[in-house]
C-alpha cells in the first residue's frame, strides 16, 4: 500500500513538474540580463531584477539608454478596470435573463431560450465584422464603452446561470410569493444567494475571459493609453521582440495575478465548473 | 397552453430579459442577420466596391478557393490534439481520485513538513555552490512533493490547472521563446539530452517548420510539403495540450467519478476485477455522458480555433501550414477588407460546425446510454 | 436587502474606478493648438523631428501614434472616420490605400506648397508616391537598395573586395570565394556570403514588372520572375550562398544582441549584405558597443591582428546587374499621406511641405535614415562618422544607384501588395521543399492571382468595364 502510494505521488508530482518548467523558465528569464538568455540555465549567474523596472518604465533601457515607449501599467489598470465592469454587467444580465427563463413560466420560452443556444455556435469572426461597425456608428471606437458594453450580454452567461437556478426547488419561490413579495425581491433575495456558486464561476470566468481577451481590443482600440495586457504585449513583441528578458518580465506581471486569483478562488471556481458542467 | 397568468408572465418576463435581450439583438443576434445577408453580398470597405447582391458568388468562389481546403485542412489537423488532450485529463482524473493519503493526515503532515525541511536546506547548499538551476528545479519540486503529500489530489490539481487558468497572450509568447529552434529551452533540452546519452539530435524546427506528422501521406503538395517531422502545428498542437490537459475537461472528469455510485467497485472487487478491468468496465461506461459533452464542446471550440495563435506566433506560416478558417476569415475581412467572402467563410465553417455537432448528437448520445 | 447593498457596492466601486480612468488620461496640452496625429514608427529620431515641426508652426500640435501601423488597422479605422491625420506607408502599398479613400489626393496643394513631385522629388522616384498622374504624399524617406559588404571578413579571408560595376555572374564567383574559404578554415561559426538577397533583388534588377502596360498581370509565364525565383533557389540550395529564411532566423537567435541579419553582418557573420544604407543606424549602433568594449577592456583597436575580431569596417558599390543589361536600381519611399477623411487635412498638408524642406532633411541626414525625399536636400548635414562605416562611401553609392532607378507600374485591377503577399508564399514554400519546380510555383502564383483579379472585376463594375475597354469582352469571359 505504502508502495503503490509513493509511485502514484512520484508520477503525479512529475507531471506536476512538466507543467510548471514553463513558468520557471519565464520567471527564471525574466529575470536575467540579456547575454544570459541563450544560455541553458533556469537562474541567471548575474541576476538583474531591474528588468521589472525597466518594462515598468522605473529606469532606461541599458541598450538604448531610453525609457521604453510603453505604458504597461496603464494596460493593466485597462484590462482590470474593463475586466471589472464587463464581469458585473455580465453577471446582472446574465441572472436577470436567467430569471426569466429558469424561473418564470410565460408562452415561448423555451424557443427564445433555443434561440440564445444556437447563437453559442456560431464562430465568433461572423459577429465581429459588423459590430465593428456598429461601435464607428455609435462612436464607441477606441473608448472603455466600446470594450465593455459588447461583451456586457453572453448567451453562455445566460445558458450557465439557467443551468443553476433551475435546480432551486420550486417551494422557495413559492413561500416568498406568500410572504408578499415580489419578482424583483425573490430574484434579488432569494434566487440570487441561492445561486451563488455559479454567480461566482460565471464571475471568475467572464473576468478572466476579458482580462484575457485579445482580439476585440486588437482591433478597437487605437491609442497606446487605451490598450490591454494581451494587445501591449503584442506591440512589446513588435518593438521589443529580441529582448526576451523584458517580454518574459511583462508576462510574467501578466501571469501573476492569475496564479494568485486562481489559488485564492479555486474551491469556488472548480465547484462552479463541476455543477454547472459546462466549459469555460 | 396559455393561462392569463402566463400572458402577464410575459410582461414580468420581458422585463427581467430586457438588458440581456437589448444586448443580444444588438450585439449577437443583429451582427449575424447581417453577416449572413453580407455574405450573399458585394460587401467590403473599399470604396470602389459598390455594396450588390450577388448570390451565391461568394459561396462558388469559395467551392473553388485552393486555400479555403487547405485552412480547412489545417483546422482538422490541430484538431487532432483534442483526443490526446482528453485522454490524458482522463487519466489525470482517473489517477487523482485514487486514494492518494498516507496512514492518516498526522503522517502526510510529517513528511510534508520533513520534505520542505529537507528542501530548504539542499536548495541553501545547493545555492551556495553556485548551482542556480538545480536548486530551482529541486525547490519547485520540494514544493509540489510537500503540497502534494499534504493536499493529496487538491493540491496537484492546482498545479495541473494553472496552465489553463492562465492561457492567453501572455502563455503564447511564453511558448514562443521555448519553442526557439536555437536557445528555446525545448531544444537545449533535446539536444542536451541527446548528448548525454550520446546521441546525435537535430533538433525539430518548431514554428519555423512545415513538417507535420502526417506529412507522410499523399496529399495534395502544398498541405504538408515539408514532409514527416515536428513543425509549426505539432508546436500548436504541444502547447494547446499542455495548457488543457489539467484544465475544465479534467475537473468535470473528475466530478464524474465522484459521481459514480461506490457500489459498482465493490461488487467488482467481490469478482476480482483488475485495476484496468475496473476502469474499462465501470469507470468509462459511466463516464460516457461526461464524455459526450466534453467531446462536443471541443470540436465546438476546435473548429473556431487557432486565431490568437496564428496572429501571435505564426501570422499564420510558414507557408500557411497553421492558418486556420478563423485566421482565415480574419485576414479576408480584415487585411483584404472583403468582409462578403469573410462572412461566407464564416458561414461554411457554422455549418460546419453545426452538421458535426448534429452528428454527434444522434449518434454519440445513443451510443452513450 | 443585502444583495441590493452588495450591488450598490460594486458599483459604487466601479463608478470610483471610472472616475480613476477618466483622468488617468496622458495629458494633452494643446493651449489652442491644432493637434496632428502622425502614425508612423517608433524610430529613435522622430523625437527630434516632432519638435522642429512644431518649432516651425506654433499653432499645430504634431504628436506620434506608433501603435495603429498597418494597412488593415489604418484602412479601418480611417474609412469609419477615427484615423490618425497623417499616415506612413511603403510605395508598394499606395495602391491599397488610394483604392481605399483613405489617402488624399495633394497633387494641386503640392503645386502651391512646393513640394511637388516634379520639382522637389528624385527624377526617378516620384512614382512611389503618385498614381496616374495624381501625387498622394511625400517621403520620409526614399532611395535604392545597396551592396554593402563587411571588410572584416574579406580581410579575413584575403579576398578582393567587390568593385565597381559587378555582374551577378562575378558577384557568385566573388561569393563562392568567400564560401570555399570559409570550409577551409573551420574554426569558428560558419560565414555565410550573402543576406537580404532574395528573389525581388534578383527581380529589381531586371526590371521586372508584375503588371503590362495595360495592367493585365504578367505572373504565370514572366521570364523575369522564373529568372528571379531560379536564382533565389540556386543561392540557398545550389551554392549555398546565403541561408534559407528559416536557418537565417536560427542564427539571429544566437550571438548576444543578435536580431535581424544587419547584427549578424555587425557580428562578422555573413560578407554582403543587399539593404538600404539606412542600416547605418544598426551598424552604427553595434560598432559603438564593440568600441566601447575594446576601450573598456583597454585594448587598442589598431593592436588587434585578427580582422574578424576587429570593430564593423563597411564598404558599398552598387548591386550586381545582369550581363548585357544596364544596372537598375528599385527605388522605395516610405511615404507620409494625410488621411482623406480627416477635418485637419488642410492643416496636415504643411507637414508634408516640411518633409520636403532643410530643417527635415537635415534632421533625416543626421540620423543616416537613407535619403531625404527632397534631392535638394540630399547632403545636407551630413555626419561622415566613424570613417570605418564610410557613410559618405555609402551615401554616395545609393544617390548614384538612384540615377538608374525605376518602380514597378501599378495595375488598377489588383493590388501591387496582393501580388507580392502571393509571390511571397510560394517563396515560402520553395524554401520548406526545394524540389519543386519554379514554373509550377509561378503557375500555382497565377492562379491564384487571376482569381483575385476576377473577383476585383466582379465586384466593381467600373473595373469590369475598364478592363473590357482594355481587353476586349473576349478576355474578361476568358477569365
Amino acid at each position: 500500500m505504502e508502495i503503490r502510494s509513493l509511485l502514484k505521488h512520484a508520477g503525479l508530482i512529475l507531471i506536476a513538474i512538466t507543467m510548471t518548467v514553463p513558468f520557471l523558465w519565464m520567471l527564471g528569464t525574466s529575470i536575467k540580463p540579456h547575454h544570459e538568455v541563450e544560455e541553458m540555465s533556469l537562474v541567471p549567474t548575474n541576476p538583474q531584477p531591474e528588468n521589472y523596472a525597466i518594462v515598468l518604465r522605473q529606469k532606461p533601457d541599458p541598450y538604448t539608454g531610453k525609457y521604453l515607449d510603453l505604458d504597461f501599467p496603464k494596460w493593466y489598470f485597462n484590462s482590470i478596470f474593463i475586466a471589472s465592469w464587463v464581469t458585473v454587467l455580465q453577471v446582472l444580465t446574465s441572472s436577470l435573463a436567467a430569471y426569466a427563463f429558469a424561473r418564470l413560466q410565460w408562452p415561448g420560452r423555451d424557443k427564445v431560450f433555443l434561440l440564445y443556444l444556437g447563437t453559442m455556435m456560431i464562430p465568433g469572426m461572423v459577429t465581429m465584422l459588423p459590430n465593428y461597425q456598429i461601435m464607428v456608428g455609435l462612436n464607441f471606437v477606441n473608448t472603455y464603452q466600446g470594450l465593455i458594453i459588447p461583451a456586457a450580454f453572453s448567451a453562455f452567461g445566460t445558458f450557465l446561470l439557467r443551468q443553476f437556478m433551475i435546480g432551486i426547488p420550486r417551494s422557495y419561490d413559492e413561500a416568498a410569493e406568500i410572504d408578499g413579495a415580489t419578482h424583483l425581491q425573490t430574484f434579488l433575495d432569494v434566487i440570487l444567494p441561492m445561486a451563488r456558486p455559479g454567480l461566482i464561476a460565471l464571475g471568475i470566468f467572464t473576468f478572466l475571459g476579458n482580462f484575457q481577451s485579445f482580439f476585440w481590443p486588437l482591433v478597437m482600440v487605437k491609442d497606446d493609453a487605451m490598450r490591454t495586457i494581451p494587445v501591449g504585449l503584442l506591440s512589446f513583441q513588435g518593438q521589443y521582440g529580441q529582448q526576451t528578458e523584458l517580454i518574459m518580465a511583462a508576462t510574467v506581471m501578466n501571469v501573476v495575478p492569475l496564479i494568485i486569483l486562481f489559488v485564492v478562488m479555486q474551491k469556488q471556481l472548480i465547484s462552479g465548473i463541476q455543477l454547472g458542467g459546462v466549459k469555460g | 397552453m396559455t393561462t392569463p397568468a402566463h400572458r402577464r408572465n410575459i410582461f414580468i418576463a420581458l422585463l427581467f430579459l430586457a438588458p440581456n435581450l437589448a444586448g443580444f439583438l444588438v450585439f449577437t443576434l443583429g451582427p449575424i442577420i447581417i453577416s449572413l445577408l453580407g455574405s450573399f453580398t458585394t460587401w467590403s470597405l473599399r470604396p470602389s466596391v459598390p455594396l450588390k447582391f450577388i448570390g451565391l458568388q461568394n459561396y462558388i468562389d469559395l467551392f473553388f478557393d485552393p486555400n479555403f481546403y487547405f485552412y480547412f485542412y489545417n483546422t482538422l489537423y490541430l484538431l487532432l490534439a483534442m483526443p490526446i488532450g482528453i485522454a490524458g485529463s482522463l487519466a489525470l482524473a482517473v489517477f487523482l481520485s485514487q486514494k492518494l493519503d498516507f496512514r492518516g493526515p498526522r503522517a502526510a503532515q510529517r513528511l510534508a513538513i520533513g520534505t520542505v525541511i529537507f528542501t530548504v536546506i539542499l536548495c541553501i547548499l545547493l545555492a551556495l555552490t553556485g548551482s542556480g538551476t538545480m536548486a530551482l528545479i529541486l525547490g519547485a519540486l520540494g514544493l509540489i512533493t510537500a503540497v502534494g503529500v499534504y493536499f493529496g489530489s487538491i493540491g496537484y490539481r492546482t498545479f495541473y490547472y494553472l496552465p489553463h487558468f492562465t492561457a492567453g497572450a501572455g502563455t503564447i509568447l511564453l511558448w514562443m521563446q521555448l519553442y526557439n529552434p536555437n536557445f528555446g529551452l525545448i531544444n537545449q533540452s533535446l539536444v542536451a539530452f541527446g548528448n548525454l546519452v550520446g546521441w546525435q539530435i537535430d533538433p525539430p524546427g518548431w514554428l519555423t517548420s512545415t513538417k507535420s506528422l502526417l506529412g507522410f501521406l499523399p496529399f495534395p503538395e502544398h498541405f504538408n510539403n515539408g514532409g514527416f517531422g515536428l513543425g509549426a502545428r505539432e508546436a500548436i498542437m504541444i502547447m494547446g495540450i499542455w495548457g488543457s490537459v489539467g484544465g475544465n475537461t479534467m475537473v468535470l472528469y473528475l466530478a464524474g467519478i465522484s459521481n459514480i455510485p461506490p457500489e459498482l467497485y465493490e461488487a467488482s472487487d467481490i469478482d476480482g476485477a483488475s485495476g484496468w478491468q475496473r476502469f474499462r468496465f465501470i469507470t468509462f461506461p459511466q463516464l460516457a455522458p461526461t464524455t459526450f459533452f466534453i467531446v462536443v464542446m471541443g470540436i465546438i471550440g476546435g473548429l473556431q480555433g487557432g486565431f490568437e495563435q496564428a496572429r501571435l506566433m505564426t501570422e499564420g506560416g510558414p507557408a500557411g501550414t497553421t492558418t486556420t478558417l478563423s485566421y482565415y476569415i480574419y485576414t479576408q475581412g480584415f487585411e483584404r477588407l472583403d468582409l462578403g467572402y469573410g462572412a461566407a467563410v464564416s458561414w461554411v465553417l457554422f455549418i460546419i460546425i453545426m452538421a458535426v455537432t448534429l452528428f454527434n448528437w444522434k449518434y454519440g448520445n445513443t451510443a452513450s446510454e | 436587502m443585502t444583495t441590493s447593498k452588495l450591488l450598490l457596492i460594486v458599483f459604487a466601486a466601479l463608478i470610483a474606478l471610472s472616475g480613476l480612468a477618466a483622468i488617468w488620461r496622458p495629458d494633452q496640452k494643446l493651449d489652442g493648438k491644432t493637434p496632428l496625429v502622425w502614425v508612423s514608427d517608433n524610430n529613435p529620431a522622430r523625437t527630434a523631428q516632432i519638435e522642429a515641426f512644431n518649432e516651425l508652426h506654433p499653432n499645430l500640435q504634431l504628436s506620434l501614434d506608433y501603435g495603429s501601423s498597418g494597412a488593415q488597422k489604418i484602412i479601418l479605422q480611417s474609412a469609419s472616420g477615427v484615423g490618425p491625420d497623417i499616415f506612413d506607408f511603403g510605395s508598394e502599398d499606395i495602391g491599397t490605400y488610394v483604392e481605399a479613400g483613405v489617402v488624399w489626393d495633394v497633387t494641386e496643394a503640392a503645386a502651391k506648397m512646393g513640394f511637388s513631385a516634379e520639382k522637389s522629388g528624385w527624377p526617378n522616384g516620384s512614382m512611389t508616391y503618385t498614381q496616374e498622374g495624381r501625387q498622394y504624399g511625400f517621403p520620409c524617406n526614399t532611395g535604392s537598395s545597396i551592396l554593402i559588404y563587411n571588410k572584416n571578413v574579406f580581410d579575413h579571408f584575403g579576398i578582393p573586395y567587390p568593385s565597381g560595376l559587378m555582374t551577378w555572374d562575378a558577384l557568385v564567383e566573388l561569393a563562392q570565394k568567400v564560401n570555399s574559404a570559409t570550409t577551409e578554415k573551420s574554426e569558428g561559426p560558419a560565414i555565410f556570403a550573402c543576406t537580404g538577397f532574395d528573389w525581388r533583388t534578383f527581380f529589381d534588377t531586371l526590371g521586372g514588372e508584375f503588371f503590362d502596360e495595360k495592367g493585365a498581370l504578367r505572373i504565370a509565364n514572366s521570364p523575369d520572375l522564373m529568372t528571379a525565383f531560379q536564382m533565389h533557389h540556386d543561392f540557398i540550395y545550389k551554392h549555398r550562398l546565403m541561408p534559407s529564411t528559416v536557418e537565417a532566423k536560427q542564427m539571429s537567435g544566437q550571438g548576444g544582441w543578435g536580431s535581424g541579419n544587419l547584427n549578424q553582418v555587425a557580428a562578422n557573420r555573413y560578407a554582403m549584405v543587399v539593404t538600404g544604407h539606412w542600416s547605418l543606424i544598426a551598424f552604427g549602433r553595434a560598432y559603438q558597443k564593440q568600441v566601447e568594449n575594446f576601450e573598456r577592456q583597454g585594448i587598442k583597436i589598431e593592436d588587434i591582428k585578427n580582422p574578424l575580431e576587429r570593430p564593423l569596417r563597411l564598404g558599398a558599390v552598387l548591386v550586381p546587374h545582369f550581363a548585357g543589361k544596364p544596372p537598375i536600381n528599385r527605388v522605395g519611399s516610405r511615404v507620409a499621406g494625410i488621411n482623406a477623411k480627416s477635418p485637419r487635412r488642410e492643416e496636415a498638408l504643411a507637414f508634408l511641405q516640411y518633409l520636403a524642406g532643410p530643417v527635415y532633411s537635415k534632421l533625416l541626414n543626421e540620423s543616416a535614415d537613407w535619403l531625404p525625399g527632397n534631392p535638394e536636400f540630399a547632403n545636407l548635414g551630413v555626419d561622415p562618422g566613424p570613417p570605418d562605416l564610410a557613410r559618405l562611401e555609402l551615401q554616395k553609392t545609393t544617390e548614384i544607384a538612384m540615377a538608374s532607378g525605376y518602380a514597378p507600374r501599378d495595375s488598377p485591377f489588383i493590388l501591387s501588395s496582393d501580388v507580392i503577399r502571393v509571390l511571397r508564399a510560394q517563396i515560402s514554400r520553395m524554401e520548406s521543399d526545394p524540389n519543386l519546380p519554379v514554373d509550377a510555383l509561378l503557375q500555382t502564383a497565377g492562379d491564384e492571382l487571376q482569381t483575385l483579379l476576377r473577383r476585383n472585376l466582379e465586384r466593381s463594375p467600373d473595373l469590369k468595364k475598364l478592363y473590357i475597354e482594355r481587353f476586349g469582352e473576349a478576355a474578361y469571359k476568358a477569365l
